[in-house]
């Protein structure tokens, strides 16, 4: 019998985030597998009790640096929720304009920075090695992500942590001079993101015979619709079961009659679960693929077809193989550009109806939008001046964790003599073997943990 | 010979690493001559953390003893090590966390929280959190600092190609108000504004009475929030003449001839004056007991 062995490999890499491997092996038999998430916390939720609630928005968005918009607009959403305010049309519009931009810039991080080495280079997976081989369509990656953070900053002033978002509406328009820049990018914007869906869908044909490589179980799937239209901004939460089945229909503000979490002793993330199910069969995941299980239709006509692809090469409604979010983010990338457009075309944008005067008081208010990774809840608290009292969110990514740590468990079983071996042999294995198990599902782990929630 | 960089991440939101690909294709003409050893959204190395590092931008600021010790490890391999961005600079929104105490804190969370069904706090082979957020000078020598929530894309490639070239960067030693379009403050305002009220266009956010932290903050940012009407919130850390950003504020409004303050909570009046700088404002006596290394 051989000595018991701790392999730790850190950090997990192309990954938004800091997370480990840790693999416990005892006579060649693999104990312990544990995907461990080792952000620090930050505790955001707990020295947001007493501000003033229309900072929030600014202020809780620096959880994360890469879905700001959607921490930034969440905010907005809980506070006006809260103080009874419904914010003017032109300025809904242009929050979803900036949740487009978000989804542009991020999509195509995860599509072209992050993904796709492990396809177009796999030998040295990097998007530096991508741009060697394939310049132009790096480069067109690149513009197309930066694309998304340039109207990111038309809306919201700031390609990072934006700061227009406040109750009762937006800071201002859409500036004419802005909106010019972006109508004149735009048609090559769109054409890149069909450029990268299409690269994607011959990818997965090609590889189709992997299919099941990336290991999976069936499960709920959660998500925003509007009248079963795939929307990320506005609409009611859905429940489907893995038949497809809805399971729940319901607003927001409910919620937590819904939804339960856990703790696990080794990773400092949270396991959400639907409530009734309890923790193992109410498991569910979130993003791009259960966006689209959940809506019946895109909201636009190119991702329509792409939408139509992905189900046609699965067999319907709902897929539950990890390799389909990379497609089910691919046609999400082509309808937020398409959406984009309308709106930059919208002249209504520049008008002066974009803010109402609010006043503070006494109130709960949830704001949820979806963010590129998943559905995103924003719950505060506020007293009769305003003041935050508590808060309470619950994040994307954390909603996908318990599914991404089953996969790395049955794929590290089946790979345990090549993760034995020594470094460097073993890191490429968990980076290209295990980590695009992970990798699919984009997770933001920067995000993850990034709250302290506070007693009830 | 090619130069060696590396960048990492502590407690932070990985905004700065998102604004080093705001440089957008430059980033492609900056890292041509480079050679990026460590970097863990784009390449796959893992730890320990190589040799010969000569520029290291580290992201975050000091929280658990995982991350003290990663930052030990890349000082150890780097010549030239820089904060990078606010969290790593001064210690960042993480901070405000040194309003209370840390463990209880901890413990509060997966305890007697909204949705928990279970009572686990997290122990095995989890970092540990330290008893304050602190900045990345805080434990090991910094060489040079890139500020800001985040840093300005076109800010970090400079100082990157002037460190390419062998030269010393420089920072801007202005303050937000040198760059800021709106007219300048004539008056101190009489009474304190919160903001979600509407502001007059046009004319100096802190002459109207809303809190703009432009006077006591370090430019180089193009005044991008106060193009929009929306008060600086000072995330690029105190202008260079400024001895502590909060207090200069403070300073401001005590011209006033009311006390304006006097009913903020701690937490209020720490992310008021120092959202960005709480964890090494002098308005922060909380630190004491953690040893500076």
């Amino acid at each position: 019998m051989s000595k018991p062995k701790h392999i730790e490999i850190e950090p997990m890499t192309r990954l938004e985030g800091h997370a480990k491997i840790t693999l416990d092996v005892t006579g060649g038999k693999l104990n312990q597998c544990h995907f461990q998430i080792i952000e620090s916390p930050r505790m955001f939720e707990r020295f947001m009790e007493g501000i003033p609630a229309e900072d929030a928005p600014q202020l809780s968005e620096r959880i994360c640096g890469i879905c700001s918009v959607a921490h930034h607009l969440g905010s907005v959403k809980a506070v006006e929720a809260a103080w009874g305010v419904t914010p003017p049309k032109q300025a809904v519009k242009l929050r979803h304009l900036e949740n487009f931009g978000e989804y542009i810039h991020s999509h195509a991080l995860h599509q072209v920075y992050l993904a796709l080495p492990d396809f177009l280079t796999p030998d040295t997976p990097n998007v530096l090695e991508v741009a060697a081989k394939n310049p132009k369509l790096a480069k067109a990656g690149i513009e197309l992500r930066m694309f998304g953070q340039n109207l990111i900053k038309a809306v919201g002033g700031r390609m990072i942590h934006p700061c227009t978002a406040i109750p009762g509406g937006m800071a201002g328009p859409l500036p004419e001079e802005e909106r010019d820049k972006l109508a004149k990018r735009a048609p090559t914007a769109l054409k890149t993101a069909q450029t990268i869906a299409d690269l994607y869908f011959k990818l997965a044909k090609q590889e189709a015979a992997k299919v099941g490589y990336y290991l999976s179980d069936s499960t709920h799937y959660f998500g925003l619709h509007n009248k079963g239209v795939h929307d990320i901004y506005d609409g009611t939460l859905r429940f489907i079961t893995p038949e497809g089945k809805k399971l729940h229909d319901f607003a927001p503000k409910d919620y937590a009659h819904y939804i339960a979490e856990d703790a696990m002793p080794y990773t400092t993330v949270k396991y959400p679960f639907i409530k009734e199910l309890g923790p193992e069969k109410g498991n569910y995941r979130v993003g791009p693929l259960a966006r689209l299980n959940v809506a019946q239709t895109m909201a636009s006509e190119l991702a329509q077809g792409y939408h139509d692809q992905l189900y046609a090469m699965f067999g319907g409604k709902p897929v539950h193989d990890p390799m389909a979010y990379n497609l089910a983010r691919s046609a999400e990338l082509v309808s937020v550009v398409e959406q984009a457009i309308t709106l930059i075309e919208d002249s209504t944008l520049q008008e002066d109806n974009y803010r109402i005067p609010v006043e503070p008081r006494a109130g709960e208010g949830v704001g949820v939008v979806e963010a590129p990774r998943g559905t995103l809840f924003h719950n505060y608290w506020t007293n009769e001046d305003g003041i935050i009292t508590k808060v309470n969110c619950m994040i994307a990514t954390g909603q996908n964790v318990r599914t991404i740590e089953h996969a790395i468990q049955a794929k590290a079983q089946e790979l345990l003599p090549e993760l034995l071996k020594p470094a460097p042999e073993s890191h490429k294995i968990v980076a290209t073997k295990l980590e695009p198990l992970v990798r699919a599902y984009d997770p933001c782990i920067s995000c993850s943990v990034h709250f302290i929630e506070l007693i009830q | 010979m090619t130069v060696r960089i590396a960048t990492m991440g502590m407690a932070g939101c990985s905004g700065c690493h998102i604004a080093l690909l705001d440089t957008g294709t430059a980033l492609l003409d900056l890292l041509k001559d480079v050679e990026l050893v460590y970097s863990y959204p784009v390449v796959d190395t893992k730890n320990p953390i190589p040799p010969n590092i000569d520029v290291a931008l580290v992201e975050g600021s000091i929280r658990t003893d995982h991350d003290q010790e990663m930052a030990k490890a890349m000082r150890k391999q780097a010549k030239f090590l820089i904060a990078f961005g606010a969290c790593s600079a001064h210690g960042g929104v993480n901070g405000l966390a040194n309003t209370f105490n840390a463990q209880e804190g901890v413990e509060y969370v997966y305890h007697k929280t909204v949705l928990m069904a279970q009572k686990i706090v997290p122990h095995e082979n989890v970092p540990q959190v330290l008893p304050a957020d602190l900045r990345l000078s805080d434990v090991v020598k910094v060489d040079f600092v890139i500020p800001g929530c985040p840093p300005n894309p076109d800010e970090i490639a400079k100082v990157i190609t002037t460190l390419l070239a062998g030269e010393t960067p420089h920072l801007s030693k202005k303050s937000v108000c040198d760059e800021c379009p709106l007219e300048r403050l004539t008056e101190i305002p009489k009474q304190m504004r919160r903001i979600h009220e509407i502001p007059e266009p046009g004319t100096c956010l802190l002459s109207q009475g809303f809190l703009c932290m432009g006077p006591a903050t370090r430019a180089g940012c193009n005044a991008e929030c106060t193009h929009r009407s929306m008060p600086c919130t000072g995330c690029r850390g105190p202008a260079e003449t400024v001895w502590d950003q909060g207090i200069a504020m403070l300073d401001a409004l005590a011209a006033m001839e009311e006390d304006q303050v006097a009913n903020f909570n701690l937490p209020r009046l720490a992310a008021t004056f120092a959202r960005y700088t709480y964890a090494s404002s002098k308005l922060d006596n909380l630190r004491k007991g953690v040893k500076k290394k």
